[in-house]
């Protein structure tokens, strides 16, 4: 398992030197609870810290050449081989660092292809936590593990909350997969996955989440399927086929809390068709974590 | 005495006279394995999208190529990436590399080429290649022409510069 000192040193390899060797500087207080670094063309490098933002450096400003350094080094200077996610706005680079891209869309027939000129970057710094499903976990597994889905606003822990429930699930005998698509979860680089998902789970990394779960179904029988963000009906589809099939499911949503979940198309006909049996609703407040198990059925 | 010394002053010279038309089909096999290069590059990128550091860790693994040298120093160059941009670890060792022999211009044009590299999409990079492989091309056909013609050259006003000598220390 990895400190938060050496979670956060993963996000900073992808800084250009100079702004690197600044960065390591600051104090542990400030790093080890950062989740983002952003940085904007022409501004203060930020750290955002329990959701706020907090400047870094108010003397440092970055250049349009520092941004383009950034995504070459999460690319190893091969941005043709991410031209799917740089199209999709992202890079996933070693560790599984989430680098968020923003400048100008290079469009054809109103659909974009691809980012140029950066003007913002967001380097999501994915966090190991161990233990963090200790409070839930008996709960969940009482009389067998049933499909979960896992509520909560973006940047509350949902991906760190979920590879932690399939490490567990996996190392206590579970035959999982798990559809990365963003290689956030797993931290999938070169075929290996940096963070622990636990001994029996297999990794399907960059596949769309639909596509990905009908793959998985055929080829590895799993027992259960973990992915990362319903985020399309197609993605709903394919869990309801997963779900039929008799494959336990364990999802995340974007939401805070059930109720309004249930106030969204998308969700409501996720929750309607019963999928999932219980839910993890997770709230964030002054940085610290609270998870509550609701029964949907 | 005076017979040896004229027939190793006549060698001496010619062997010059060799040494410089060798130099020039140096040149024009160091642009010949740019172009091949440039080729091998276009093709990895388009065929199988592969990683701009492992095409030039395939290239310093060739066997017989001119360019070795240059490929070998930018793979450890990609080693320790993030120091520099590849356009400046790119220009930097094409412009540095001294044990390849192309002109500033021929340089430049292949400098040209790392603008591109990495950055933009696999058509756009083989679209700079395709330009800078067309300019040394040409190059290559004019440099060869003037291997061939210089070579004689050389090799001829060495022997008769070392014959011209002999004849006048004699």
């Amino acid at each position: 398992m990895q400190t938060a000192q050496q979670e956060f040193l993963r996000a900073v390899r992808l800084l250009p030197p100079c702004l690197r060797s600044e960065v390591l500087e600051l104090p542990e207080r400030l790093t080890d609870g950062a989740e983002e670094i952003r940085l904007r063309a022409g501004r203060a490098p930020a750290l955002v810290i329990a959701g706020g933002e907090t400047e870094i450096l108010p003397t440092r400003r970055i250049t349009a050449a520092e941004l383009q350094l950034v995504l070459e080094i999460a690319t190893r200077a091969s941005a043709h081989t991410y031209a799917d996610s740089i199209r999709l706005g992202f890079v996933t680079a070693e560790g599984g660092c989430r680098v968020g891209l923003c400048g100008t869309a290079v469009t054809d027939e109103n659909r974009i292809t691809s980012i140029r000129r950066l003007s913002s970057l967001c380097i999501r710094i994915p966090r190991e936590k161990r233990g963090c499903a200790d409070g839930i976990y008996g709960r969940l597994t009482d009389g067998g593990f049933r499909s979960t889905l896992i509520v909560s606003p973006p940047g509350s822990g949902k991906t760190t909350l979920l590879r932690e429930l399939v490490r567990l699930l996996s190392d206590d005998g579970m035959r999982i997969s798990l559809v990365d698509e963003r290689s956030e979860a797993a931290g999938t680089f070169e075929g290996q996955p940096c963070f622990d998902v636990g001994a029996r789970t297999d990794v399907l990394t960059g596949a769309p989440k639909g596509e990905g779960i009908f793959l998985l179904l055929r080829s590895m029988a799993p027992q259960l399927i973990a992915f990362d963000e319903i985020t399309s009906p197609s993605d709903i589809e394919a869990a309801e086929t997963a779900a039929n099939c008799g494959v336990t499911l364990l999802a995340t949503a974007h939401g805070a809390g059930i109720i309004d979940l249930s106030e969204r198309a998308l969700y409501r006909k996720l929750l309607d068709k019963r999928i999932f049996d219980r839910a993890v609703v997770i709230e964030s407040k002054d940085g610290k974590r609270k998870y509550s198990v609701e029964e949907l059925k | 005495m005076k017979i040896i010394g004229a027939l190793m002053l006549v060698c001496a010279c010619t062997l010059f006279g060799v040494g410089q038309a060798r130099k020039l089909y140096f040149r024009r096999n160091c642009l010949a394995g740019a172009l091949d290069a440039l080729r091998f590059m276009d093709a990895e990128l388009k065929n199988g999208a592969v990683p701009i550091p492992d095409i030039f860790n395939e290239l310093h693994r060739l066997p017989e190529t001119k360019l070795h040298g240059l490929f070998e120093n930018l793979s450890m160059k990609m080693e320790s990436f993030g120091e520099e941009s590849l356009s400046e670890i790119w220009s930097g060792c094409v412009m540095n590399d001294r044990s390849v022999s192309l002109s500033l211009r021929q340089r430049q044009e292949l400098c040209r080429v790392g603008t591109y590299l990495g950055r933009y999409s696999e058509s756009e990079q083989s679209d700079a290649i395709a330009a800078c492989a067309e300019h040394l091309e040409a190059e290559l056909k004019r440099t060869s022409d003037k291997a061939s013609e210089g070579a004689k050259l050389w090799t001829g006003l060495g022997l008769t510069f070392g014959l011209m000598l002999a004849a006048v220390l004699i």
